[in-house]
This record gives structure tokens, C-alpha cells and sequence, in this order.
């Protein structure tokens, strides 16, 4: 597997606040990978040390293998971002947006841009200021795609969108990556979407990686296991269990397979990718590494 | 680059633009027209008095294109002051900065290259106002204005502090990261540097010339010390100073009859007294000072403005 991105023990600290802490994790090259995770878990952070807007406080990040912060030309003309603000100048005409990305992007793709923007109705000349969220958002996308990237980072590209706009935004994310092999790395609250378009997850609480993955691996090597009630703090003590769900007479636990047989009286069944998810976000501290020890903090 | 900084300030280069053409325009009219409207100009003005509106018009219009250059001359670099605090400033205020530095162009290059368009277009605006400033000038030679006095509006400093406002709200915008604080602070400090070099440091570029008269008598009931000439051109920079025949100041100098009595604070003649005083053959040299100074404090501010960009967020 090549990786697109790779970030190796990275943290980074605004003042005293850790927004990722000693995080590795790999983005697959080719792939569209969803970032999930509660709110400040640091995706945001990850996704503005990758592009070079913010520098590690420790650690290495490496964007298409190069340092965002030493070699930021070559990073940045090969990778496009979208922002949750989705920033734009309110006071330019989409034509102007154009221009701009023109004059500051040498792989620029006017034709495919306007082209782009034709398909979804956006008139070139209207102000930004004038546009709907949604075609904003398109503007955003638009912007970011012209650059012709290797590798496209959004930070919640469907946020605040109508259903029908997000099914567009979406569409035309899968249909471009499809198209030119694009590395996409999305940060994303919606399942349904990561589902739609999705083959990778990295799940980050808490400033760390919790899980990262090829989506389908990742449901094989998981299980939901039923079967009679048991004691809460002995599946709360089970390594393998991410989560455990007590319920009447019955006990639900989403546990790591490692290719032991459940115990008799239980019923072993497939998750869903929500139900993995959620699994993790309710429980932070499965799959993040353990807490340093004495000695380790000591030395 | 260039396109987006030119996009992205045209309202300003319109604004700066408008004013130097009205001033040019004014001037051009008080100089040109004039004359072609009232061809025996200020001779028939004073000699038939005629034309009473001549007699009243000339004059005026004169001191107000002066006015208006002066005026001009001030507020320009002020201007740009204010161009400097918007140009990064804004980039925060409206999360601009997380799509102008996402673009194909680092960061220091996108700073760099706006610096550097935005003091082209600074210089440029400078120089349109020296001209203006200079033809009106040309045309009101020998009208024996002091060329000290106008040492502020001279087009050599002109530049300097444009450059320097300019500098100064660019590092202002990138420290508040918000318009309104940055261009309160450029404001108020361009005014605080201007003055305190102006009153505090300009006389010292160079130590002044003495002027002096030797006074070996005191006429008949005259008190206090007559002032000695100062060389036409010459800007006196301090007030008189008395010193008697071994060269020690004489604090409070009362100037006695001579021969002098000995008693009530009399000094022995003759007493000097001496006027400090920067010749004119040193104006040209002081805008170059002066001038290096503004330059120098404005690469300053660039270089603070460049760290505050590359380390901001």
C-alpha cells in the first residue's frame, strides 16, 4: 500500500490544549477514506497539518511524501482542500474565483472547471456573495478539483447542505476519483455518507487514531456477539470488547475477532459499519494505545 | 499574484487614484487656467482694480492649491497605511486565509509577492504626487518660501513615508488579525514616529552650524540680546544661546553698559551670541537621511509582518 498521507507520532498543542496527540496513521493512495470522530477529536487539526496550514508540535506528517512545512510549493499544488468554511471572497464573481485559482495553481484545469460548474447551473458571472450554500459548496469543490490534485482533503463537505445537494456534491466526488484516481481523505459526522462513497475509516478520538482501515476488513474482523446477561465489569475488563450493550436478560457485545469461536449459548452476527463506529466512539479508550506507564512517563 | 492583490485592493488603488487626479486636476487649474483667464494677471489685478474678482481670486486659489498639496502630501501615506492594515487583516476577519493559502502559492510567496506589488503600487502613487507636488512648486518659484519649511511634503521623504505606512499597517493587520484595531494602531503610530523624528531627531542628523554676532557694547537702554542673521535658507534649530568672551554660557544674559559694573549679574563684554541653524546646502541631504530612515524601518516592519504571516494559525 502506498500512502498518501502518513503521519508518524504527530501532535500538535495549541498552548495547553493537545488536538493530536503521538497520532500514526496511513492514507491509502487511490482510496477515499472517511475520518470520523466526535467533535474535537482533532480531525480539522489533521486535516490543516496535512496541508501545511498548521506546523507539528511533535511528530512528522508527510503529504505525497513531502514535508508540508519544508517543500509547501510541491504539497501544495497537488493538494486540494476544502475547509468546513468553506472560504471563498464574497465581493468576487465565481469568474473571478476562477481567475484566481488560474493565477495561483499551475496544474489548473479552466476547461474541466467551467465545464464543471456549467453542469451544475452556476452562472460564472453571479457574485459568490449571491450563491446558495449549496452552490458555494459546488464553487468549493470546483476550486479545489481545478488544481488537478493527487490528493483532495474535505472537512465535512456535506455539512449543512440539503439532501439533495449533498447527493450532487457527493456524486461528483465519487465520479472524479473514479475518473483520475484522486486520493480523497474526508472528514465526515454521516454514516449513510461514509457508507456511500467510502472504502478506508480512520476513527480519531481524543487527539489519537482508534481504529484505521480498509472499511471491509475492518467489519470482518468485528463481530456482535448476543447471548445471556453477564456481569458489566467482566465485559467491561475484556480487552476484545469495543462495546458492551446490557439489555433485560440479554448482553450484546461488539468484540475484535481474533479468530476465537464465541462461547456456546451465543449468537455471533456481522456489524454494520454504524454499529462499529458508534461502538468506538462510545468507548474512547478501546483500540487507543494505553496510557504510559510509570516508568515511561518517568524516563 | 498580481492580479489577486490588484483584485483584491482595487477599491483602494480607485480611492488614491480619484485623489491624485483631483489634486493634480486643481493644481493644473490654478496654474493654467488662471493665467488664460486673467492674461495681464496679478499686474492689472493690482494696477486698474478693474476686475475685482481677479483681485480676489487670485490670491485665494494660490493658497488653496497650497492647502491642498500639503494636505495631499499628509494624507497619502496614510492612506496606504490603511491598505497595509486591510491587506492581511482581511484575509482573517472572513477566513480568506484558508483559501488564499491552500492555493498553488506557499505562503511566503503569497506574502512576499503581495508586499512587493503592494509598495510598487504605493511608490507609483508617490511618485504621480511628487510630480504634482513638484509642478506646482516649479511654477511658485521665487516666491521665497523657506525650503525647509516644506522639508515634510518634499517628494524624496514622500516616498519613504508612504513605504514606511504602508509597512507599518501590513505588520499592524498581521499582529491584530482584525481590520479596526490595525488601522487604529497604523494611524496613531505613522502619526507618533512621524512627529517624534520630525521634532526630536531631525535637527540632530548632522551637528548645526553656529550663526553669531559679537556684541562689544550695549546701546543705550537695550535689554536683552539681538538675534544674530542666519544665512538665507537656513532653518534655525534652536533657540539663541549666549556664551562670553571664554566661551561659557551665559544662562540669564543681561547686557550691561560697558565698561561693566561689576555687580547685578553683568557679564564683561563682548558677549557672543549664537544661533544654531542647519544650512540649506544640507537639505537634500537630510531628505536622504531621513528618507534611509523610513525605508529602513519599513523593511523592519516587513520582516515582522513576514514572521507574524508564516507563523500564524
Amino acid at each position: 500500500m502506498t500512502a498518501a498521507l502518513e503521519a508518524t507520532a504527530l501532535s500538535k498543542r495549541f498552548h495547553r490544549v493537545w488536538a493530536l496527540r503521538d497520532c500514526s496513521v496511513q492514507v491509502p493512495a487511490g482510496h477515499i477514506t472517511a475520518l470520523v470522530g466526535p467533535n474535537g477529536a482533532g480531525k480539522t487539526t489533521l486535516l490543516n497539518l496535512a496541508i501545511g496550514l498548521l506546523a507539528p508540535s511533535a511528530g512528522a506528517i508527510e503529504t505525497l511524501g513531502w514535508d508540508p512545512q519544508r517543500q509547501p510549493e510541491r504539497v501544495l499544488e497537488r493538494v486540494g482542500y476544502v475547509p468546513q468554511e468553506r472560504p471563498l471572497y464574497p465581493d468576487f464573481t465565481v469568474g473571478e474565483t476562477l481567475h484566481m485559482g488560474r493565477a495561483l495553481n499551475p496544474r489548473w484545469d479552466e476547461a474541466a472547471t467551467r465545464s464543471r460548474l456549467l453542469r451544475r447551473g452556476i452562472p460564472v458571472d453571479r457574485r459568490v456573495r449571491d450563491l446558495s450554500g449549496g452552490q458555494r459548496a459546488q464553487v468549493s469543490l470546483a476550486l479545489a478539483l481545478g488544481k488537478r490534485p493527487e490528493l483532495l482533503l474535505l472537512d465535512e463537505p456535506a455539512a449543512a447542505l440539503d439532501p439533495l445537494a449533498r447527493r450532487e456534491l457527493l456524486t461528483e466526488l465519487v465520479e472524479t476519483v473514479a475518473a483520475d484516481g484522486t486520493t480523497v481523505l474526508l472528514s465526515s459526522h454521516l454514516i449513510a455518507d461514509v457508507e456511500r462513497v467510502c472504502d478506508h475509516l480512520v476513527i480519531l478520538s481524543q487527539g489519537r487514531v482508534q481504529l484505521a482501515g480498509d472499511i471491509d476488513a475492518l467489519r470482518e474482523q468485528h463481530r456482535l456477539l448476543v447471548g445471556p446477561r453477564m456481569d458489566p465489569a467482566v465485559a467491561a475488563a475484556d480487552p476484545a470488547v469495543v462495546s458492551a450493550r446490557h439489555a433485560g436478560r440479554e448482553t450484546a457485545l461488539l468484540v475484535r475477532r481474533d479468530g476465537a469461536t464465541p462461547p456456546a449459548g451465543w449468537r455471533s452476527e456481522p456489524v454494520s459499519l454504524e454499529e462499529l463506529v458508534l461502538a468506538y466512539l462510545a468507548n474512547p479508550a478501546a483500540g487507543a494505545p494505553p496510557p504510559p506507564t510509570l516508568v515511561e512517563a518517568a524516563s | 499574484m498580481a492580479w489577486l492583490t490588484w483584485r483584491q485592493h482595487r477599491g483602494h488603488a480607485v480611492t488614491a487614484g480619484a485623489l491624485l487626479v483631483a489634486l493634480g486636476v486643481g493644481v493644473i487649474l490654478c496654474l493654467v487656467l488662471l493665467p488664460h483667464l486673467y492674461p495681464d494677471g496679478a499686474q492689472r489685478c493690482t494696477t486698474s482694480g478693474a476686475d475685482q474678482s481677479c483681485v480676489a481670486l487670485l490670491p485665494q486659489l494660490s493658497t488653496s492649491a497650497w492647502s491642498w498639496i500639503v494636505l495631499g502630501g499628509l494624507l497619502f501615506p496614510t492612506l496606504l497605511g490603511t491598505v497595509g492594515a486591510t491587506t492581511i487583516s482581511r484575509e482573517f476577519e472572513g477566513n480568506g486565509y484558508l483559501l488564499a493559502w491552500t492555493q498553488g502559492v506557499p505562503r511566503r510567496q503569497w506574502f512576499l509577492r503581495r508586499a512587493l506589488f503592494l509598495s510598487c503600487g504605493a511608490l507609483a502613487g508617490a511618485a504621480v504626487l511628487a510630480a504634482v507636488m513638484q509642478g506646482w512648486f516649479a511654477a511658485q518659484r521665487g516666491a521665497g518660501d523657506a525650503i525647509w519649511g516644506g522639508f515634510d511634503i518634499s517628494p524624496i521623504v514622500l516616498f519613504g513615508y508612504t513605504l514606511f505606512a504602508l509597512a507599518l499597517g501590513t505588520a499592524a493587520g498581521a499582529l491584530f488579525q482584525r481590520t479596526s484595531p490595525a488601522v487604529a494602531l497604523t494611524l496613531v503610530s505613522y502619526i507618533a514616529v512621524r512627529v517624534t523624528i520630525a521634532v526630536g531627531l531631525r535637527t540632530r542628523y548632522l551637528a548645526p552650524l553656529q550663526a553669531s554676532t559679537v556684541m562689544g557694547t550695549n546701546p543705550a537702554g537695550m535689554t536683552g540680546s539681538p538675534l544674530p542673521v542666519v544665512p538665507a535658507g537656513g532653518w534655525s534649530t534652536g533657540s539663541p544661546v549666549d556664551v562670553d568672551a571664554a566661551g561659557h554660557t551665559i544662562t540669564a544674559a543681561v547686557w550691561c553698559a560697558s565698561p561693566p559694573p561689576v555687580t547685578g549679574g553683568c557679564y564683561p563684554a563682548p558677549i557672543t551670541v549664537l544661533q544654531p541653524y542647519q544650512p540649506a546646502s544640507r537639505f537634500w541631504l537630510f531628505q536622504g537621511i531621513e528618507v534611509a530612515i523610513f525605508v529602513g524601518l519599513a523593511l523592519a516592519l516587513f520582516a515582522l509582518a513576514h514572521r507574524l504571516v508564516m507563523r500564524a494559525r
